[in-house]
């Protein structure tokens, strides 16, 4: 399973690509594969507030709603529309064009609370048990 | 819904113990799943005439038409029991709680392991695609069931058909592909309301090792339900309308 170093991991399953104070931000491989197929997204509007650990939006897949939550607080600069018609994009490229919103960090400080690509690996294979 | 939805809500906060809920409607009602548009689903008229109310659901899934019917709702945190965190996992273990219940009651339900994917295409009623452990009878669907998940459990709720009125369905919903592959208790064995749930306690306390005491809402679970009501659930914004319709 596929976890580029590049990219910071929260810990319900969101990766986070840093850019100055902009975060992209989007699902990662093992959330698409738990999750199964995605067959509609809701994502907040924008210019609206994410907090970090809160729902910020849901998805449903395998007949399951299952929220989104922040890894960043911050103003929403951007929603990738293209999932709105083509959620798939999501189990299928999931760190590419299958990205959700681009936050503008409120408190890079929170990204301090984030993983790296090695402590996600392990902590999901812990969560397996 | 609203008590399903404020259960999930306290259940969640630490405040409510897991919860196990069976209820009937009245009147009748069509439950439309949270990305579904009812005005695209749902014919509005024939349900104004029929007396039917139509409601959105917090759940995933297609249209289920309540009407002689067993509707069951468990609620938990995730971890708890022998609960997996995961949505099939989950499926798994209730379905197979479900099952043991039917079983004892003379009714050959069987776990379907169905994989087919519920696009935006397919058709309006939630009864008419087997889908992750769905329980059938001779290949056919009795149990129609959704979930949703966040801040740390689950809701799961269903629907048992008891009586399957084919006409009812097809007036009331505008789409019904594979409705030939539907079944109802009716249609294996007289059983009412009150065996069904008794027995389906049994089947979850045998599947989940815990034995569960009978109880109303707490005036906590109360007063949520009624601001979940307000909210929501009496609101036409809620219930006809699809979140990306209000984005």
């Amino acid at each position: 399973m596929d976890f580029p170093k590049e990219l910071k991991y929260h810990k319900e399953h969101c990766w986070v690509k840093v850019e100055g104070n902009r975060a992209l931000i989007g699902i990662t491989e093992h959330a698409q594969e738990e999750l199964g197929d995605i067959v509609y997204v809701e994502l907040p509007e924008r210019g609206s507030e994410t907090e970090q650990d809160e729902s910020f939006g849901t998805v449903e897949s395998a007949k399951a709603i299952s929220e989104l939550f922040a890894p960043v607080s911050g103003h929403v600069v951007d929603i990738n529309d293209d999932l709105a018609d083509q959620p798939e994009l999501i189990n299928d490229d999931p760190y590419e064009s299958g990205w959700m919103i681009e936050i503008e960090m409120s408190d890079t400080s929170e990204l301090k609370n984030l993983l790296t690509a090695d402590q996600y690996k392990k902590y999901i294979e812990e969560e397996k048990g | 819904m609203a008590i399903d939805e404020a259960l999930f809500k306290a259940v969640s906060a630490g405040t409510s113990l897991p919860t196990l809920r069976f209820y009937t409607w009245e009147p009748p009602a069509v439950s439309v799943g949270y990305f579904q548009n009812s005005l695209r689903e749902v014919d509005l008229s024939v349900c104004r005439e029929m007396g039917i109310d139509v409601v959105r659901r917090l759940t995933g899934g297609r249209a289920v038409l309540h009407d002689r019917e067993l509707t069951y709702s468990i609620i938990s945190p995730d971890n708890s029991f022998n609960f997996p965190d995961n949505i099939l996992g989950t499926y798994k273990i209730i379905s197979s709680c479900l099952v043991s219940g039917l079983n004892s009651i003379g009714l050959n339900a069987l776990l379907t392991p169905s994989v087919r994917k519920a696009g935006r295409d397919s058709p309006s009623a939630c009864f008419t695609s087997p889908s992750h452990y769905e329980i059938t009878i001779d290949g056919k669907k009795l149990v129609g069931s959704a979930q949703r998940r966040g801040e740390g459990a689950f809701l799961q709720h269903g629907s048992i058909l008891m009586e399957f009125n084919r006409e009812k369905l097809e007036k009331v919903l505008h789409k019904t592909g594979g409705i030939d592959s539907v079944t109802s208790t009716s249609e294996h064995s007289k059983i009412d309301i009150a065996t069904l749930t008794t027995s389906l306690v049994k089947g979850f306390e045998r599947g989940l090792g815990v034995s569960f005491s009978e109880g109303g809402l707490t005036d906590e679970e109360v007063a949520l339900s009624q601001q979940c009501r307000n909210k929501r659930y009496s609101r036409p914004e809620w219930n006809f309308r699809r979140p990306s319709d209000t984005n």
